[in-house]
């Protein structure tokens, strides 16, 4: 059966795929203001063409190489492409600046291609167990998993912790925009069609992080500045790296795919809880968020462990785990080769061929990635007069390709304004887009539940994992404030004896 | 209003007026075919196939195009207020007869030139494994005897078509349409999941949208809103067969267009659309993801979508979802 | 462009309060103490909260709180370019569905580069070349319908 998957996949069409896809996905994400979903997304119509391996291997190597690429402007110029690497861009772009991009860059390479096979090794091994336990998720359970991530976003962010909520509410207030709450109601929309839609967090993240910076770019001084050229080894500080974080490595992988396996929760949940837990347990936690490499290890493997983690319910059940893999299960009934525990039974060889795919895709994203490390960072260190105003038009085309539509753009321009204006009041941007994805979530899953129990707080903690969960939320809120007044009470005591 | 559709009218009256094509030589550019959903759902999937079929026959690529948002209104729009030439065409779905009671909207089907409709796809009802209910009679039964709201039901947004399916069913045997709780889902596979989960205890999706799950022996599907049992589960009763319920529910999908199209234009795309219906890839892709493939050809589905959507309406109205 | 702490604390609490007012509007879902609102009004109590608390900070900082502020760039011309960029993305919406992407694209590529003081030819030629580039690539080839406009029929 092994067998026969790999003849499968050692065809030299299939090999091309793979490749080609994976060149188109790391052209599109390493391109400030164009995203991991376009690529998915432009991809679908040209997979229609394809056999059924070819055509989800391309996208399984497309989106891969693009969240990775992704971090390349994240790290170069401050302008993630995910919200899932908004989690450690911060640090990622303070090694860049200190000149350290090869080390950063290589860290985020190397560790999404660990992460992602260690998943797509969880997978092949525990997908139909890892299903079960997202079966297992109702509502309650969401509900504790969304506030858990958020919670994390609070406690993790650097620099003055109000600011931090600040830039929260901003995200929060925004996501009641539109129609896509539990009671249908068009919210806050006055009057407009495209608004019915929501405030999507692609345009906004677009927005907010990449034409801020371009505004940004416009009030410096010097009109010659260059982002230095990416310098010095990618792949030997990984092997250090590696060897001084096995754990943070296995962590970060772990529970990316765990959290990737629930439907619904994906990889940007994982990479902000992993985060969290790192800073958490790590020995230096003052370090993160100032240029240090351990919350990227940890986080950058979660993020593609969750990537993998997210087919465990979309191939056993033919249950999206996100929006990729929401259109790759589409692709997969066009194809014939209908998702769910039939597949697993009748063609196997289908499957392993799948997972096969998988581990190709991973292992061909180290060359592409240290190609397209080299190319971009030379491309982005052209002047920034020349540079700025190109990215500009592309951040306008991917605004607009999401719903081919220029209320995207619309969006876009007032979140960069929003962006710039945070940034100038040191207002972090990442905990907005944060509560912008995790809003509805927080809402679906609180009315849901509602409506389930007629009202009944208490049915939150009535089903086990939903009570361990929301245990753990609620001592992630307590411990900081139990240390809060015992440290005052501490610093009152000698006022008091004095 | 999007600015670039009052700008393309604008431009586009200007083109006409200086030289209107013939309609003999249509299409004479590429022809754009919008989708009011996501790429890589049902809908356009079935654009896509419908497109790659339809573009063999009149010559030139039909480009499928995403217009994504507010539950569909943005695509259904830009669908009804494009150039009535024939060049953008779109696959509208059964949401337009919604979308108007509940005052999300002003379109109506009325609104366009109907080429036909390609498929449907009755409401079912099923229930998780472990349910105590293992028939729709013993399931019927005890929803008009326990209390109002002891039962939950879920598969799509609130006052989507499942929806509809279950205050239909209730109104029906003339209970209140909220007898049964409605539990908002994001779409039939959540809700599933969340029924699997114990969070729900029916969901009243259409039977495909279970075909993974019923295989899984996770749920079990008790009956078909259709008017004839689903090709696909033989066994399983239609509920009026079953119930004596007289309750029917089809979601479906068809190519609209713009109105005011030339005739001899209408009548072009209603063959193309026709031929591809009859195709080897339309039906086998159909036939693979369990979709309904029922052709209506212009004047009986003008007169199926106006019977549906007034039914909606009555519906709509004794569930309190009438804005 | 920073503002008085005080400022932000208080724009936060009427936005809050705002959310809260409005969030009455919406109806609860039938039979359901719950619904529409009730996000808002979370939202709105934490907004009220958290504008509090940036009231008292300010107030217990006293005068060394953060203050309204002018940038420096926006004194001289460094400010209009900042406005360029957005006033680039407004005219590009307005204009690209009648004109085109190709002809309002490269216009204002020409135009912000100029403001960044890159001499006049290689500015256009550079322009010019991405405009088509990006149009060609996207339209063709990803079928991302980017507005046409009148040249379109020149380059098919």
């Amino acid at each position: 059966m092994i067998g026969e998957a790999f003849a499968i996949v050692a065809q030299p069409n299939v090999l091309l795929t793979v490749f080609l896809a994976g060149c188109f996905g790391m052209f599109v994400g390493a391109i400030p203001g164009l995203t991991a979903s376009m690529a998915t997304a432009l991809l679908v119509p040209i997979t229609f063409f394809m056999d059924p391996v070819p055509a989800i291997a391309s996208i399984v190597a497309a989106t891969g190489m693009a969240i990775f690429a992704g971090d390349i402007a994240g790290t170069l110029m401050r302008m993630p492409g995910t919200p899932a690497s908004a989690a450690y861009v911060e640090d990622a772009h303070r090694l860049s600046q200190a000149g350290r991009a090869n080390e950063a860059l290589g860290a985020c390479l190397f560790f999404s291609a660990i992460g992602g096979i260690l998943g797509t090794l969880v997978l092949s091994f525990a997908a139909p167990q890892l299903a079960e336990i997202a079966l297992a998720f109702s509502s309650f359970e969401y509900f504790w998993l969304v506030m858990l991530g958020l919670s994390s976003a609070v406690f993790v962010s650097a620099g003055s912790p109000v600011l931090g909520l600040v830039s929260l509410f901003i995200g929060l207030t925004a996501s009641l925009v539109g129609q896509d709450n539990p009671s249908g109601a068009a919210r806050y929309t006055f009057g407009s069609i495209e608004l019915l839609a929501g405030i999507q967090f692609i345009p906004a993240m677009i927005g907010l992080f990449a034409v801020s910076e371009i505004m940004r770019s416009y009030t410096k001084r010097s009109v010659d500045a260059k982002i230095p050229p990416v310098r010095g080894p990618i792949f030997r500080p990984q092997f250090a790296l590696l060897r001084r974080y096995p754990k943070q490595t296995l962590r970060g992988a772990s529970v990316g795919t765990l959290i990737g396996a629930l439907p619904g929760a994906g990889a940007d949940i994982a990479a902000w809880v992993s985060y969290a837990i790192s800073k958490k347990f790590s020995r230096q936690p003052e370090k993160f968020g100032t240029g240090h490499v351990e919350g990227l290890v940890e986080a950058g493997s979660s993020n593609n462990g969750a990537v993998s983690g997210a087919w465990i319910p979309a191939l056993v059940f033919g249950i999206p785990g996100d929006t990729i893999t929401a259109i790759v299960i589409g692709v997969m009934f066009v194809k014939g080769l209908n998702p769910g525990p039939m597949v697993f039974i009748q063609q196997p060889e289908m499957i392993y061929a799948i997972f096969m795919v998988f581990i190709l895709a991973n292992l061909m994203m180290l060359p592409i990635g240290w190609v397209a490390i080299h190319a971009a960072g030379r491309l982005l260190s052209a002047p920034q007069r020349i540079l700025m105003p190109l990215i500009l038009v592309f951040c306008m085309v991917g605004a607009f390709a999401i719903n081919n539509s220029p209320a995207g753009i619309i969006i876009m321009l007032a979140f960069g304004v929003a962006g710039f204006l945070m940034e100038e009041n040191d207002i972090p941007l990442a905990p907005a887009i944060l509560g912008l994805v995790l809003g509805p979530m927080i809402e679906k899953h609180f009315i849901t539940s509602m409506i389930k129990a007629d009202g009944n707080l208490l049915a939150f903690f009535e089903r086990p994992i939903a009570a361990g969960l929301g245990a753990a939320t609620l001592l992630l809120w307590a411990i900081p404030l139990i240390r809060m007044l015992a440290r005052r009470r501490k610093a009152s005591v000698p006022a008091e004896e004095s | 209003m999007n600015p670039y559709n009052r700008t393309a009218a604008a431009f586009g009256l200007a083109l006409m007026l200086g030289g209107t094509a013939l309609a003999q030589d249509f299409p004479s550019r590429p022809m754009t075919m919008v989708v009011p959903w996501g790429a890589g759902g049902g809908t356009d999937a079935v654009a896509r196939i419908l497109a790659t079929v339809m573009q063999q026959d009149l010559g030139q690529p039909v480009n499928v195009v995403n217009r994504t948002g507010g539950s569909g209104v943005v695509g259904h729009s830009a669908i009804a207020t494009a150039e009535p030439d024939g060049l953008t065409i779109g696959l509208a779905t059964v949401e337009i007869t919604m979308m108007h009671w509940q005052g999300l909207t002003d379109l109506t089907y009325e609104d366009y030139d109907i080429i036909a409709l390609v498929n449907q796809d009755p409401a079912g009802i099923m229930v998780s494994s472990n349910s105590d209910y293992d028939s729709i009679e013993a399931l019927n039964e005890a929803i008009k005897t326990e209390p109002a709201g002891t039962f939950s039901a879920s598969g799509t947004a609130q006052g989507g078509i499942w929806h509809v399916a279950l205050a239909g069913w209730m109104v029906a045997q003339g209970l209140d349409a909220g007898q049964v709780k409605w539990v908002p889902s994001d779409g039939a596979a959540s809700g599933i999941t969340d029924m699997v989960a114990g969070g729900v205890d029916i969901v009243t999706a259409s039977l495909p949208e279970g075909q993974t799950m019923i295989e899984a022996g996770r749920i079990v599907p008790l009956a078909t809103m259709g008017t004839e049992r689903h090709p696909a589960y033989p066994d399983v009763p239609t509920l009026k067969e079953a119930t004596g319920a007289d309750w029917t529910l089809a979601a479906w999908r068809g190519v609209f267009a713009p109105k005011g199209l030339p005739d001899d234009v209408k009548q072009r795309l209603a063959e193309a659309v026709e031929k591809a219906f009859n195709s080897a890839e339309y039906q086998e892709f159909m036939a693979n993801r369990g979709l309904g493939a029922i052709y209506l050809p212009a004047d009986e589905a003008q007169e199926f979508v106006a019977r549906s959507d007034a039914s909606f309406g009555e519906v709509l109205k004794a569930a309190g979802l009438v804005k | 462009m920073k503002a008085d702490r005080l400022f932000l604390g208080l724009l936060i609490v009427l936005v809050g309060v705002a959310l809260i007012a409005s969030s009455f509007e919406y109806a609860s879902l039938p039979g359901q103490a719950y619904g529409a609102g009730t996000m808002p009004r979370v939202v709105g109590s934490f907004g009220i909260l958290l504008g509090l608390a940036l009231l008292v900070q300010g107030w217990r900082q006293g005068a060394a709180r953060q203050r309204f502020a002018r940038a420096d760039w926006a004194r001289d011309r460094r400010g209009l370019a900042v406005l360029a960029v957005l006033l680039a993305v407004v005219v590009y919406i307005l204009a690209a569905g009648a004109i085109g992407f190709i002809p309002v694209a490269g216009t204002l590529l020409v135009v912000l580069m100029l403001l960044g003081r890159v001499r006049v030819l290689p500015a256009v030629v550079v322009s010019v070349i991405a405009s088509v580039t990006v149009y060609v690539v996207f339209s063709r080839f990803l079928l991302v319908p980017l507005p046409g406009g009148p040249l379109e029929s020149l380059l098919w």
